[in-house]
Formats: structure tokens, sequence, C-alpha cells
């Protein structure tokens, strides 16, 4: 790994960096929550069918 | 092989923004994931057995993010290759808005995600062929052979290969001649196709020290291994039609198909020239489109008239 492989981006200004941070939080939270449901449907489905 | 010395990566500090959302989707190779997840779809399609409509869906959603996975850990450790290449200066790292460590972390994720996912919801021997293609494309193919021998595409093309099989296993679970042979159309496939770019890409395979064929047998050599792969592809997509697995009209559609990918090698070679490389390279995509939608619809068809 070279030095720039360790450097950390840093942004331009605060806000910038509250926006961008802010972004990519709720994009992770709604692939959390997007994965809770799906797994929720899947076992639902799963358990269903292996009941029928 | 390294070029990381003589050519840097874009810093992150010049006028860096950050990665956006878009950014993460790019590293995933979204153009390549299209013709994975299609690839994957006529396996699940073709295979006998059904499964319920979600468990279909999240299962060819699992086989895509897997291949988007792998994507992105190639993007991880070709970082200083793609810096030198025109055609992928502006893959996010390279661009300087992403560390390379993200990229890393995020192929591992959604790797790991991607296997357990299709895990349970189809069963582990599709799961397990996965990780396997997971595995081949991001350390055989990207960390091993890509730098290492004009053969790369070659053997590396048995990752992009495997979906249709892990499509089918997933339904079936188990592996039969017809996803094999699947797996033998896009393995024959690949070489030609990525040859074709690799003549007209030529200087920067080489600025880059990746030993493409091209790059290391020549022009002329190229041309000849292309018009010998289509020769051997353009009949083996018409043996569907003689296992059963598909009518002879779609066969008739893929001698035909077959026909023009052989012309346009031949022409390649037989006229020394690159001109119509690209078309090639293009007609490449849309032959192997048209293959798998024309087994679709081969069984598709069938099925109505039963």
């Amino acid at each position: 790994m070279s030095e720039l492989d360790k450097q950390a981006p840093i942004p331009k200004t605060a806000e910038e960096m509250q926006r961008m941070r802010r972004g990519r939080n709720l994009a992770l939270l709604g692939i959390i929550v997007g994965l809770v449901v799906l797994f929720y449907v899947l076992t639902l489905v799963k358990v269903g069918g292996a009941s029928s | 092989m390294s070029v990381t010395s003589d050519h840097q990566i874009a810093s992150p500090t010049d006028g860096f923004s950050g990665p956006s959302v878009g950014d993460f989707w790019a590293l995933l190779k979204p153009r390549v994931m299209s013709l994975v997840i299609f690839t994957g779809f006529a396996g699940m399609y073709l295979a006998p057995g059904s499964l319920h409509p979600l468990v279909f869906a999240v299962s060819l959603f699992a086989i895509a993010a897997g291949a988007g996975a792998s994507g992105a850990i190639n993007q991880w450790y070709d970082r200083d290759i793609d810096a030198v290449m025109t055609r992928t200066k502006n893959r996010p790292i390279p661009a300087g808005v992403m560390i390379p460590a993200e990229a890393l972390t995020m192929g591992l994720v959604i790797s790991a995600l991607s296997v357990l996912l299709l895990g349970l919801a189809a069963n582990w021997l599709a799961a397990g062929l996965l990780a396997f293609t997971i595995f081949f494309y991001a350390v055989i193919y990207t960390i091993w052979l890509k730098r290492s021998t004009p053969q790369n595409i070659v053997i590396g093309g048995a990752a992009g290969a495997l979906p249709p099989l892990i499509g089918w296993a997933a339904v079936t679970g188990g592996i039969s001649i017809e996803p094999l042979l699947l797996f033998g159309i896009i393995f024959i496939w690949t070489p030609p196709h990525f040859w074709a770019l690799a003549l007209v890409k030529n200087d920067d395979y080489k600025a880059a020290g990746v030993p493409m064929l091209p790059v290391v047998a020549g022009h002329d050599e190229t041309r000849k291994q292309i018009l010998i792969y289509a020769l051997i592809l353009a009949p083996l997509a018409v043996v569907p039609s003689f296992i059963g697995m598909a009518s002879w009209i779609y066969g008739g559609f893929a001698s035909v198909a077959g026909a023009i990918f052989v012309a346009m090698s031949w022409r390649i070679w037989a006229s020394k020239s690159n001109v119509l490389a690209m078309r090639l390279f293009a007609y490449s995509i849309l032959y192997l489109f048209l293959i798998f939608l024309a087994l679709v619809l081969d069984q598709f068809v069938a099925g109505m008239v039963l």
C-alpha cells in the first residue's frame, strides 16, 4: 500500500463533510432496512413453503 | 508487475468532494452486472423446476450482488493500472474520489452478504458456486492471471461464464450438461470478445503493462486466435438444439448469428487491420445477449405450445 492509499480524503468544508456523510448514511440506512425486510419476507416465504 | 511508481493516482485532496452514492454504484461495474443478471436469469429460467417468485428474484439479486462485489475488489486491486488506461482512469479510485480501503471493504462485505443470501434463499450449492466465482474473479483472475499471462482472459473467463450455472443450481440444487453447455458458450465467447477490444486498446494495455495477447503475441496472432475461437463458438452455440434443450428454430437462429460472428472475425483476420475490431466487440455483446434471449424465448414458446 502506498502513502496515498493510507491518506484519508479531506472534504473542502465542514458543511460539505456533513452533507456527504448524511447522504452516505441515508443510503446505508436504506440498504440495512431493505435487507431486514428482505430477510423477513424471505423467511415468511420459506417457512410458509415448508409448512404447506 | 506494478506501475504504481510511474503513475500516480489522483490525490483525493485535489478538489475532493467525496464518494457519492453513484461512485459506489460505479464500483460494482453495473454494465458487467447487467450481463451477469441476464445470463444468470437465463440459467434459472431454463432450469427444470420452479422457485417462488420472491426466492427467484432474491437469488438473481444475490448473483448480481456477488458479481458487483467482485467488480469492487477488482477495482481495488487494479487501481494502479486503471489510473494509466484511458478506458478506466475515471473510475472512482483512480479519479481520486474514493480511498482504496473503502472499495475493498465494500467488495468483501457485499461478497459475504450475497453468498449468505443465496444460500438462505436457494441452496448452498448455488451459494458455494457464487463464492467460488467471486474468488476466481478477484483472486485467480485479477490478482494472479491478469498481470502474468496472455491467457488471462481465457482462464479468467470462467468467472464470467459461471452465472448461468449458479442460476441453474439455485433452481435445481444440482448441475447437469445443459448449464455446463451455457458455461461453455460464454467461456469460448470471452476471448474473442476481449481480444477484439484489446486490439483497439493495445496502447492502453501496453502502457499499463497488462500482458494481453496483442501486446505479447502481436496483432496478427490475436486476429488468428479470434477467428479460431469464433469457429469453435459458432457451432457450440447450436448444440442446445442437438441435446433437446432448444428447438431447431433456435438452432437456425444461432447458426446465422454464429455465421455473422465468424464472418466478422474472418474479415478482421484477412484484412490484417483492426478497423473492424470495435465493430466485432460491439457485435459480440449483442451476440451473447441474443443467444441467451433466443434460448429463453424458445423455452417460453415451447411452454406455451405444450
